[in-house]
């Protein structure tokens, strides 16, 4: 090459300029700004999805058994994640199997029962951080037994499961209930350690840990981890108190009714955050039905 | 010790239970402890730390590795030893990095290539520039301001054949438009002067022929670092 310079400095060019495009340097640390370390005490906040729903319907059982059976190629199993290969229902129950090749040639399979006489409630359910295609749930709880959860690509095909599942159960005279309707929230009592961070009894109140879609709950603004301490100026000690209050509330007849509650947060000082409980007051409307919508 | 801290907490129970009878405060106004941690964790991942009052606004600096294409215009003492030499490979490549998200100080590296080879031999003129100057976030543009410096090398291989290096320095502006928070459009403008010693004895440059002006126009894009 006759002017062998051109190579090095194009070379010392290439060079300089991956020197630079290197990452910045890593951040300071957050400690001057950070939260302060949270006790692992709180609810866990999950991606799933609950939806407040009552599943009525004006089916009748052959119309309801009709619905389940064309609804065998939208339903996987919950974990497995696998397509019902055998449906079988009737107006005393569902059994579904669902197989697979395990070592190359062992076929092995799995399922469930749902006696229709033992349902006892069920949830309409969203996961998605599951599965991109069968991403809506219905979780059938069955008294003296583990649920049954089955997936859809649909929330109208689980809703449909729900519905035919709710006819046949009510005619096998299963008391299903569909809890908290007037709330849509799922509750729990306070532990020790989280009475004492809130700074209040343990049996002061009750605890949110998650709340239900689409329910009056989360119109009025609540949110999981909230504490429920009162309603309508009396204490709440467990949940029956939250709903005896409420349902004794629609039947007088009110359109709404109040519910104090303390909710976990942080303020600001400076540059680093403060945990702190704010007492809060909530506005419930109520549905007069009790149902959700 | 545990018994105190209990008679504690019944107390402060008691003072926060009459308070929660009391009108408490309005949901809307208070944003739960795990959204703010979720922020909180979204932002640590991010690589960028919380900042107290102002946790939903921080944003990166800008960083971006750019290239594009340069349509120079030559004038000055060498221009017309060159003229004949026009072609159209003529691109640019480099970076450029702010020291913040806001408006702030910016430097960067850039290397201009102008390369022509046919029948006649080839010519190679390259600058490669460092560059400082003040880049002004006019969401969702970037209007970047400054001056570079740097070496220059040209290189003629034809019927006079000569070898200059030299220093080349000058102002220039250029525009970034965002696309997305990854991508970037950008044009750029700069008006350069170069002087160069001669590898070579008896080239035009030795004669005295040794500034070059270019005036280039710039267009590419930009991906962030």
């Amino acid at each position: 090459m006759k002017h062998p310079g051109i190579l090095f400095i194009f070379c010392l060019s290439i060079l300089s300029i991956s020197c630079a495009s290197a990452p910045p340097s890593a951040p300071p640390p957050a400690s001057t700004a950070a939260l302060p370390a949270k006790a692992d005490i709180w609810p866990k906040i999950y991606n799933d999805e609950t939806y407040l729903t009552t599943f009525a319907s004006t089916w009748s059982e052959d119309e309801a058994v009709g619905v389940i059976r064309n609804l065998q190629n939208s339903m996987v199993d919950f974990s497995a994640n696998l397509p019902l290969s055998e449906l079988n229902v009737d107006p005393y129950g569902m059994r579904a199997r669902w197989s697979w090749i395990e070592n190359g040639s062992f076929q092995k399979s799995a399922g469930f029962i749902v006696p229709f006489d033992q349902v006892s409630s069920m949830l309409l359910e969203r996961y998605p951080a599951i599965d991109k295609v069968f991403k809506w749930g219905l979780l059938i709880y069955i008294a003296g037994t583990s649920p049954v959860s089955v997936r859809t690509p649909t929330r109208e095909a689980a809703e449909r499961l729900g519905k035919a599942v709710l006819v046949l159960a009510k005619a096998r005279n299963a008391k299903v209930s569909v809890p908290n309707v007037r709330f849509g929230a799922a509750l729990g009592p306070l532990s020790d350690a989280q009475a004492q961070a809130a700074g209040i009894l343990q049996t002061g109140g009750i605890i949110i840990n998650w709340i239900f879609k689409e329910s009056p709950a989360e119109k009025a603004g609540f949110s999981p981890q909230d504490i429920i301490t009162g309603i309508a100026g009396k204490p709440v000690q467990k949940g029956d108190d939250l709903f005896s209050a409420i349902d004794a509330a629609a039947a007088s007849g009110a359109k709404e009714i109040k519910v104090s509650g303390i909710r976990r947060s942080y303020r600001a000082e400076g540059k680093t955050f403060v945990e702190i409980f704010v007492p809060l007051t909530f506005t419930l409307t109520i549905d007069q039905t009790g149902e959700a919508k | 010790m545990k018994a105190k801290r209990y008679l504690l907490s019944v107390a402060m129970g008691s003072i926060f239970l009459l308070a929660a009878f009391a009108q408490g405060a309005d949901p809307k106004t208070v944003t739960p402890a795990w959204i703010m941690e979720k922020q909180f964790e979204q932002q640590q991942q991010a690589g960028q730390p919380a900042a107290a009052g102002d946790a939903s606004k921080a944003t990166k600096a800008f960083n971006v590795f750019f290239i594009g294409y340069d349509y120079p215009t030559l004038s000055g003492p060498l221009a017309d030893d060159l003229a004949s030499w026009g072609g159209p490979i003529n691109f640019s490549l480099g970076m450029e990095s702010s020291m913040g998200s806001g408006s702030s100080m910016l430097t960067g590296l850039e290397v201009e290539l102008f390369v022509t080879i046919n029948d006649a031999g080839s010519r190679f003129l390259m600058h490669d520039m460092a560059m400082i100057g003040y880049s002004f976030n006019l969401a969702p543009f970037r209007f970047n301001l400054g001056g570079r410096v740097g070496l220059s090398m040209l290189d003629v291989m034809g019927p006079v054949s000569y070898t200059g290096l030299g220093l080349v320095f000058g102002p220039e502006a250029s525009l970034y438009f965002a696309i997305d928070p990854s991508f970037w459009l950008w044009i750029r403008g700069r008006y350069s002067m170069a002087s160069y010693i001669s590898m070579d004895s008896g080239s035009t440059i030795s004669a005295g022929n040794d500034s070059l002006n270019c005036l280039s126009l710039e267009a590419g894009l930009a991906f962030k670092l």
